[in-house]
């Protein structure tokens, strides 16, 4: 494995947890202990200024990054500018350390569809995403990070695997991958092939930020399936890919934990936090080796 | 034209206009010479948060209220004590330690009213003396230089009405005019430049404690579910941000009860330094900040409107699985259903 020239001391990994209301004091009490925090931008877009400016001092306290759920990139449907321009804006009022949003479709024909949905894996897919997402780099003045979204069902009409459809776009495109784990964990679990391989099948120094999550197993199409629902603790496997995503990737990540609700106590969330940091540090000693070796 | 050839009526305008001008001038330049960027300190610390709202008073309150949720203080009818086989060790910093000595020498009870002589404790204002050293060193309350930028601006700004007024009033006694609606006029304009010179948080201040009230916004809805003794450190928040007035219709009524009564019948916190009957109302104090110091009474009923903004969607962003799981129902009772998912 080939790595960049980088400098051990060089790589600061973080560790943060996603903001919502009901761990508003878990977060600010333990700000020793999370290094970033991520913020969902369409909550704020039509929200009173005084709240969007609450995020200022929010991001006086640690960084801050925004991550959106409503423009829906993947798409051969344009992006809708307003929507963009709603994004800059509070990129502009907030600046976050980056901003990110799903390789998902959420409305076609005028209907919102009110889901992130995969789309079909096709030419058309990749280069309207590719175009949606110079649109917005022009629009917000710098490209999101584009998170790849798990789904229930293998999306019909696709001419491609999910990896090749997902690097396909980010070498079309000006940006990064936030890899949401769980996402890859459950569209490997639920379609049958190893996250592991799809992981290493990733360009690692164009993965940014990561996204760690649990989920549950539910019965779909008379099929039992791992859904991705934000409400439980983070998996084992999870932090497996991780510590290799570590091992791999040339950069310091951003790890973000996503709880949507279910809340359990903050030490608990703060105790998988930590686990993260044993994965990447776990996965940063065997890149540091390897490295070593190499050089020697 | 001179000011000063105009007739009675139409320099009153005048005087109005102008008075109106320098008070505005006052108020805009000592808010500009007071804003800055939001500043890095401890969110997480209920007590600094109740220093930052309403003074020494709201975080004595706001430790009283933690303690009893801890059972460390007794509360029996009207009074507290400390419980029995406490000792002020079990305090987790020097304000809870101060406290806690103060309410008690095992079986004796102490008045929580008599909180007048509390405030005088030396050592209870060494233990609050830090929360004020940390919120004028963060530009959140004034500090010394703070407080002689807004004494000169004012003296200016008397100085000006002061002249102009006095100037006019001569020349109207010399001719023989009556002159006392412009001296109301001008101790009136006087008084509200003053008024307006010393509010107890800096603009920095007045913005923190309203971002601070957004951000702990979800707390207020989640009071109802806590139950006394298992969510002190979120109590302790509430009644923090939004104050003590915030927990009236809630499990922990009895410090609304508490703290109103203390205000009816005691000195309690009349006798603190600043905006203190405005601190336990927890209404629209908390989202105002700057109204606190200056117009007390006007908070004095409890009220639950302080920047509670409830976009339900702040917890969602969930799983990006419900997108293709059939319209979502999987996730309906998970909460991700419709405010998109991540």
């Amino acid at each position: 494995m080939k790595f960049k020239n980088d400098d051990n001391n060089q790589i600061r990994d973080r560790v943060g947890l996603g903001w919502r209301r009901e761990l508003a004091l878990g977060i600010l009490s333990h700000l020793d202990r999370i290094d970033v925090v991520e913020v969902i931008a369409d909550d704020l877009f039509d929200a009173p200024r005084g709240e969007r400016r609450a995020l200022r001092t929010l991001s006086a306290q640690t960084a801050v990054v925004l991550h959106g759920v409503s423009l829906g990139l993947a798409s051969s449907v344009p992006v809708e500018t307003k929507l963009l321009e709603k994004t800059a804006r509070l990129c502009e009022e907030v600046t976050p350390d980056y901003w990110s949003e799903h390789l998902a479709f959420v409305r076609g024909g005028g209907v919102e569809i009110g889901h992130l949905t995969a789309p079909p894996r096709t030419d058309a897919t990749i280069e309207g995403a590719s175009a949606n997402l110079e649109l917005a780099r022009k629009v917000v003045g710098s490209a999101p990070l584009v998170e790849n979204i798990a789904t229930l069902i293998d999306p019909p009409g696709s001419d491609y695997d999910e990896i090749d459809w997902v690097n396909r776009i980010i070498y079309s495109a000006p940006c990064d991958l936030l890899l949401d784990l769980h996402n890859l964990h459950a569209n490997a679990t639920n379609f049958g092939y190893d996250a592991m391989e799809f992981l290493i099948g990733l360009p690692a120094e164009r993965i940014t930020a990561v996204h760690l999550a649990g989920g549950k197993w539910v019965e779909a199409l008379g099929e039992r399936r791992l859904l991705d629902d934000h409400l439980h603790d983070v998996p084992d496997a999870i932090y497996k890919l991780l510590s290799e995503l570590a091992a791999m990737a040339p950069h310091s990540l951003t790890v973000v934990l996503e709880r949507d609700g279910a809340y359990p106590p903050i030490e608990v969330l703060l105790r998988q936090l930590d686990r993260a940091r044993e994965a990447l540090a776990e996965g940063r000693s065997r890149r540091f080796e390897l490295i070593e070796k190499e050089a020697a | 034209m001179n000011p000063f050839d105009l007739r009675g009526p139409e320099f009153l305008l005048f005087y109005f206009l102008f008075s109106l001008a320098v008070i505005i001038a006052i108020f805009v330049l000592r808010r500009r010479a007071e804003s800055a960027d939001a500043p890095r300190i401890d969110l997480g610390d209920p007590y600094l948060i109740a220093y930052l709202r309403g003074g020494a008073d709201e975080a004595l309150r706001v430790a009283v209220i933690s303690l009893v949720d801890r059972g460390l203080l007794v509360m029996e009818g009207d009074l507290i004590r400390r419980a029995d086989e406490v000792t002020s060790g079990m305090a987790k910093n020097q304000i809870e330690y101060e406290i806690l000595k103060r309410f008690g020498d095992p079986g004796e009870e102490a008045s929580v009213f008599d909180a007048s002589a509390v405030l005088r404790d030396s050592n209870l204002k060494t233990a609050l003396h830090p929360y004020q050293d940390k919120l004028e060193r963060a530009g959140l309350m004034p500090d010394a230089a703070t407080r002689t930028a807004r004494l000169n601006r004012l003296l200016f700004g008397l100085a000006v009405l002061g002249v102009v007024g006095v100037v006019k009033i001569q020349i109207g006694l010399s001719l023989g005019r009556p002159v006392s609606i412009l001296v109301v006029m001008m101790i009136a304009a006087m008084i509200i430049a003053a008024a307006i010179s010393f509010p107890r948080l800096t603009a920095r201040g007045e913005a923190t404690l309203e971002d601070v009230t957004n951000l702990y916004a979800g707390l207020r809805t989640q009071v109802n579910s806590m139950s006394p003794g298992s969510a002190t450190a979120e109590l302790a928040m509430v009644a923090a941000v939004f104050g003590v007035g915030a927990l009236a219709a809630t499990p922990f009524a009895y410090a609304d009860d508490l703290f109103r009564r203390a205000r009816t019948n005691h000195s309690w916190f009349s006798s603190g330094s600043s905006g203190s009957s405005c601190g336990s109302s927890g209404s629209s104090c908390g989202s105002s900040g700057s109204s606190c110091g200056s117009s007390g009474s006007s908070c004095s009923s409890s009220g639950s409107s302080c920047g509670s903004s409830g976009s339900s969607c702040g917890s969602s962003g969930s799983s990006s699985s419900c997108g293709s799981s059939g319209g979502g129902s999987s996730c309906g009772s998970s909460g991700c259903g419709g405010c998109g998912s991540s």
